[in-house]
């Protein structure tokens, strides 16, 4: 397939990825196979919880990931307080999809 | 009193090690500067050379230098870029939708800018990142940067830009403060000098040095104003991914590292 076909390549959506961290996070989320609230994410990652929002205000905006906000009792504390729980959306199992059949394409074409 | 003169220690070794680069043009300089004095000689062309011309040949010999070693390359680009082809890749002026989507009059208003400042987007390839004409408030982004990162880190990008507006005024006074040690301390130095040869290479070697430190103190100035509005979280994304897309991670004339950008914005996350 020609890299022109592949929509989210074409369209921009896919250079969001070209962020490591950003590209991390998306991977985590999918893996996890539930949402996921952002202390989770930057224990598992290594990222400051602050960059951690960041990437997820991003990801959120373009439509890769969806988040809502919950008050819950989290890590055995007393009291509720507000958590972001995020999942990946379909478009981002497509974006991926698309990185890596572009990835295929310039292999091909190198070899 | 320990952490303050191990601060004073941090900034002594930060300006030694940022100023190799210097140094070695300043070598250079002082090769390349005997070679237009020497070479000529060989095939009898001495009648080229004229003492009072002095200030030529080491103008000569430092844009030679700096070529060799791609120093004040990018700003010189986007210098020449702009001015040469600025007819043929017209900048386009944010629409009004574009100013509210990226908040460019929240950010101005929060700075306490009173002046308006107008944002430009510029298709011209020469052009290889954001610039600040604080002549005019007019801030100019690549077109590639606008597809290449998203709303949220242009916005940290705008917040920076911005910055440069914000803190003109304190980068002109330390030009001006500059520009009054290097004639106070060529004076000074000429006087005890052998030569006035070498006081002209002292005193551009100096404007140079002084130019650089001046740039990066500008450069950290306007983050840290950029990340008191917007918050540091968009640059040091940007800063990341430039790093990640391989772009230059030494400290060049103009610019402190992408790395020391990267942790003294970090510093403001906590």
């Amino acid at each position: 397939m020609p890299i022109m076909e592949l929509k989210f390549i074409v369209d921009g959506t896919a250079e969001l990825m070209m962020h490591p961290a950003r590209f991390q996070i998306l991977q985590y989320l999918r893996e996890a196979g539930e949402p996921r609230y952002v202390d989770q994410i930057a224990k598992a990652k290594g990222i400051h919880p602050r960059m951690v929002s960041h990437h997820l205000d991003v990801l959120e905006e373009q439509g890769l990931i969806e988040c809502k906000h919950e008050l819950q009792k989290v890590n055995g504390s007393n009291r509720e307080v507000a958590v972001r729980w995020s999942w990946p959306t379909d478009k981002s199992e497509k974006v991926i999809q698309d990185i890596k059949e572009s990835v295929k394409v310039k292999r091909n074409e190198d070899s | 009193m320990k952490i303050a003169s191990l601060a004073a220690l941090g900034v002594v070794w930060d300006y030694i090690y940022g100023t190799f680069k210097i140094r070695r043009i300043l070598l250079l300089t002082l090769v390349l500067f005997s070679l237009l004095f020497t070479v000529p000689v060989l095939p009898g062309l001495a009648v080229w050379l004229r003492v009072d011309l002095v200030y030529v040949y080491v103008g000569l010999a430092y844009v030679t230098g700096f070529c060799m070693y791609g120093a004040f390359r990018s700003p010189l680009k986007t210098l020449v870029g702009s001015v040469l082809l600025g007819w043929k890749f017209k900048p386009r002026e944010f629409t009004p939708d574009e100013y509210s989507t990226y908040g460019v009059t929240e950010i101005v208003n929060a700075m306490g800018i009173a002046k308006k400042v107008r944002v430009y987007v510029t298709p011209n390839p020469w052009i290889g990142g954001p610039f600040t004409n604080a002549s005019n408030n007019r801030i100019y982004l690549p077109l590639k940067w606008m597809s290449k990162f998203p709303r949220l880190d242009i916005r940290g990008v705008l917040g920076h830009e911005i910055g440069h507006v914000k803190t003109k005024r304190k980068f002109f006074r330390d030009l001006a403060i500059g520009a009054g040690g290097i004639v106070g301390l060529t004076y000074f130095f000429g006087m005890y000098s052998i030569s006035w040869v070498v006081v002209t290479i002292f005193e551009l070697s100096l404007t140079f040095l002084v130019l650089t430190v001046l740039s990066w103190k500008n450069e950290t100035r306007a983050d840290s104003e950029g990340a008191r509005v917007t918050g540091p979280e968009a640059l040091i994304s940007v800063f990341e991914q430039l790093k990640e897309e391989g772009h230059r991670d030494d400290r060049s004339e103009t610019h402190p590292s992408l790395s020391d950008r990267i942790a003294r914005l970090s510093l403001l996350l906590l």
